[in-house]
């Protein structure tokens, strides 16, 4: 009873009394846009003391779905012996755009005097990993970028992953990512086994590649789509084979491109230059003479779109001639941000003796890291040019070589042939000619020779013709004897007119031939008995006629005449036969 | 009044005309550049090149104007044109050959993994085509000659040797001849180029925008295989091809 009493004493009196305690917390800590996300904050204080004025920031980035739902509860804390009034106040929120979000903290008065919860970080994405991994549990790919908001011209990287729990063997590329409105970089990937790590998705493990990041640098604002990549995946490939291609592709990812802040532009700014810079650069010496250059460099170095920011331009000056430089571009990535350099180096040349100034060069960049337009510059200088045209700079006065001085350069030529090259000999059309001569020639030649050795075939082919035609025309001239009363020559003649047009026929002399060797040869190659006994009959008579008297020799060469034209005629329809041993010609087949 | 301004019109332009000889250019470029005004000496070589002067010596001296400005780039592919016009220019080899080891190419190239110049690309760079082509036709001739020769001898030794002398000179007109071709076509359908600025970033597309693979070094020579209004693609030595921005690279 004295304890139950002390007790009650004390929870009364609130000796032991809790110290008010404000706890905001989120179901979750990442979100996909449009999905429902629970906020919850819980004051804890005695149950005597007054809690007013609970005040929630930073939820009206969201839409306001219910809320705030406030529950009551009374706990009693046995070992403090108090009392607690436990009030919680709940918001149901659906996220409308991706990016990071801070809720919090909120306030509220505990007994009259302010409190103030922890603030909590809600990452809301296109789509959440688990939504990803629903949709296949084994193997799934994800595109994830490290900033959905930045400002324009701010770089944000994406980084393209594949959660397995499957054995794969070979990736190939299906489709790039496209980043339209970007000026992208490729973000070298580690090698080997640093590419690979774990992760816990929804509880599950998961092996974690690294695949491709990306720096995007934004070229316009708004919103800004990654579109999905698209990888070929060999899996389950075991001992014996039989694996599978597996298609998986990346979500798109969206990026809140920011303008950038119109407060404060410097005017000159360029909206590509954006980041972190330092300009550095100057001449590289103070005097020269006429005709030698001086070197003006201007570096620009720092983080950010280095590939595209525009340095300030040095104007033709009074006093030297300026000669525009290629920009020299060194890039690396340091912590995952693109670093590097920008050169400029200008020649300048001086255009009369004296002083010439080069005025001061002014960057202005935006830093979105501080929310603010910074400046950095280059000062005036001046250059003192001395001596005549052609006269070198006073010793010492360089600190290095003067551009283009080298002990080994040859000079100029003053005296030249520089007229243009005209048509080169083996594009004339003389080349050519000379060319194509000795071919035509040769050519030439050889049709000569075939045309030759054609009309030899020719008159070899037509000379059984004319030897035939010839032993017709013969046969007058035996007439023209007969006439004249000449048996002698008529015979003789009517001898020749056979002999030659058995020559004709039988393709071989017959002349040194007799009578039994030439009816032998006749009876072999075909003749007709009658027409070879004809022959054979009359070139006998050509022997006796020659002999015989005068009064009966002209009715004798009348009747030989006559029977010689028959016997030709004859012997022009016999085709014979090949000799003994020869094939017989094609038309005689 | 209309006559006189013509009048005028056409003596402003037979002064100009007359101004722009290469002749005229060349010298006044050259006094220039005795004057040590390299800049303007460069400008004045290039004005008697626009003007249709196209020797060797005019690109020689571009070549050494350029150099004295410092810009090796463009030296550099003022030579090469020297030398693709006259290959034992003996002057642009030299000169040539300090420009290489002023920018450090020899280097670059290996650190680009670029491999050395083949014995048939030395050989062809170091001859005309007009030479080639005279001792082409010089070859030819006796080809034919021999066989005319060989054509009117009876059987004997002086027409086997004649013969095979016919035939060693086949082959050697036949090897000849195919370097010609080679020479001819490589004149015809491949443009080389020089890397006119340091540190030249050697692109390739990539998923919509363009990413860079190499850095080159000014006055690489490099294979251009494409040019449109505001890239060119090139092929560097050992095979890897790209794209640089048009005004990087100047054809030889």
């Amino acid at each position: 009873l004295i304890i139950a009493s002390l007790w009650a004493a004390l929870t009364a009196s609130g000796a032991w009394a809790q110290a008010p305690t404000l706890q905001l917390k989120l179901d979750r800590t990442e979100a996909a846009v449009g999905e429902r996300v629970q906020v919850e904050l819980t004051v804890t204080a005695s149950s005597n003391v007054p809690v007013t004025g609970v005040e929630m920031v930073g939820l009206h980035e969201f839409l306001m779905e219910s809320g705030p739902d406030v529950a009551m509860s009374l706990r009693v804390d046995m070992r403090r012996g108090v009392s607690l009034s436990v009030a919680s106040h709940r918001y149901t929120i659906v996220p409308r755009r991706t990016g990071t979000f801070v809720i919090g903290p909120a306030t509220a008065t505990v007994g009259g005097q302010p409190h103030q919860s922890n603030p909590v970080t809600l990452r809301v994405v296109t789509q959440r990993l688990e939504q990803v991994q629903a949709a296949d549990p084994q193997l799934f790919m994800r595109a994830s970028v490290d900033r959905p908001e930045v400002y324009l011209g701010e770089q944000v990287t994406v980084s393209f992953h594949l959660y397995s729990r499957v054995n794969y063997f070979g990736l190939e590329l299906g489709r790039d990512p496209t980043t339209e409105g970007f000026w992208s970089e490729e973000i070298d990937v580690p090698r080997g086994y640093q590419v690979y790590s774990q992760a816990m998705v929804g509880g599950v493990p998961y092996r974690v590649q690294l695949l491709r990041r990306q720096a995007l640098f934004p070229l316009k604002t708004g919103i800004l789509g990654i579109g999905p990549m698209v990888l070929d995946i060999q899996v389950g490939m075991g001992f014996f084979g039989g694996g599978r291609k597996m298609t998986r592709a990346s979500s798109p990812v969206e990026v809140q491109v920011k303008p950038l802040p119109t407060q404060g532009r410097p005017p000159g700014f360029h909206e590509t230059n954006v980041g972190q810079f330092t300009l550095t650069g100057g001449l590289d010496r103070r005097q020269t003479a006429m005709g030698e250059a001086v070197k003006y460099r201007v570096q620009l170095e720092g983080t950010g779109n280095i590939k595209n920011v525009v340095l300030p331009e040095l104007p033709q000056g009074p006093g030297y001639r300026r000669f525009d430089p290629q920009p020299q571009i060194s890039m690396r990535v340091e912590n995952d941000r693109v670093t590097g350099s920008r050169v400029l180096e200008y020649l300048l040349s001086p255009s009369a003796p004296g002083h010439f100034t080069i005025p001061s060069l002014v960057f202005h960049y935006f830093d979105p890291e501080q929310t603010a337009y910074r400046t950095v510059s280059l000062p005036q200088a001046t250059v003192t040019v001395i001596g005549t045209p052609g006269v070198a700079a006073a010793p010492g006065a360089a600190p290095g070589p003067a551009p283009g001085a080298d002990p080994d350069l040859r000079g100029s030529h003053d005296r030249a042939e520089i007229g243009g090259a005209g048509v080169p000999f083996h594009r004339g059309g003389w080349f050519w000619a000379l060319v194509m001569g000795p071919i035509l020639l040769f050519g030439l030649l050889w049709v000569g020779e075939r045309l030759a050795a054609f009309r030899s075939h020719l008159r070899l082919r037509g000379e059984p013709r004319r030897r035939a035609a010839g032993a017709w025309k013969r046969l007058r001239e035996a007439e023209r004897f007969l006439k004249a009363g000449d048996a002698t020559a008529f015979f003789g003649e009517i001898s020749r007119v056979l002999s030659t047009f058995l020559e004709v026929k039988l393709g071989q002399p017959v002349g040194s031939l007799t009578l039994p060797e030439l009816r032998a040869i006749l009876e072999e190659r075909g003749f007709p008995e009658g027409v070879a006994s004809a022959v054979l009959g009359e070139l006998e008579n050509c022997d006796f006629g020659r002999f015989a008297p005068r009064e009966a020799r002209e009715e004798e060469m009348r009747k030989a005449l006559s029977r010689t034209r028959e016997i030709l005629d004859a012997l022009d329809r016999i085709r014979p036969a090949p000799p003994r041993g020869e094939a017989a010609p094609a038309e005689a087949r | 009044m209309k006559h006189g301004a013509l009048w005028l019109w056409w003596c402003l332009g037979a002064t100009t005309a007359a101004a722009a000889t290469p002749a005229d250019s060349f010298q006044e470029a050259n006094r220039a550049y005795q004057q040590g005004r390299y800049a303007e000496a460069a400008d004045g070589y290039q004005r008697a090149e626009r003007a249709g002067g196209g020797g060797a010596d005019l690109f020689y001296n571009l070549g050494t104007a350029y150099y004295r400005l410092g810009r090796l780039g463009p030296a550099i592919l003022a030579f090469e044109k020297a030398l693709a016009r006259e290959p034992r220019h003996e002057d642009a080899r030299a000169n040539l050959a300090v420009a290489r080891r002023q920018g450090h190419l020899e280097k670059a190239e290996q650190e680009l993994s670029l491999p050395r110049e083949g014995i048939w690309a030395r050989l062809s760079r170091s001859v005309t085509s007009d030479e080639v082509a005279v001792v082409f036709l010089a070859l030819y001739y006796l080809l034919f000659a021999a066989l005319v020769v060989r054509h009117f001898l009876r059987l004997g030794p002086a027409r086997s040797i004649t013969g095979l002398a016919a035939l060693v000179l086949l082959v050697l007109v036949l090897s000849v001849g195919g370097f010609f071709a080679y020479r001819v076509y490589r004149q015809e359908r491949v443009t080389e180029g020089v890397v006119l600025e340091g540190k030249v970033a050697l692109m390739e597309p990539h998923a919509g925008s363009w990413k860079s693979v190499r850095s080159l070094p000014e006055g690489l020579r490099v294979r251009i295989l494409a040019r449109s209004e505001k890239w060119v693609e090139i092929r560097l030595s050992g095979g890897l091809s790209g794209y640089v921005r048009e005004g990087q690279v100047g054809a030889i």
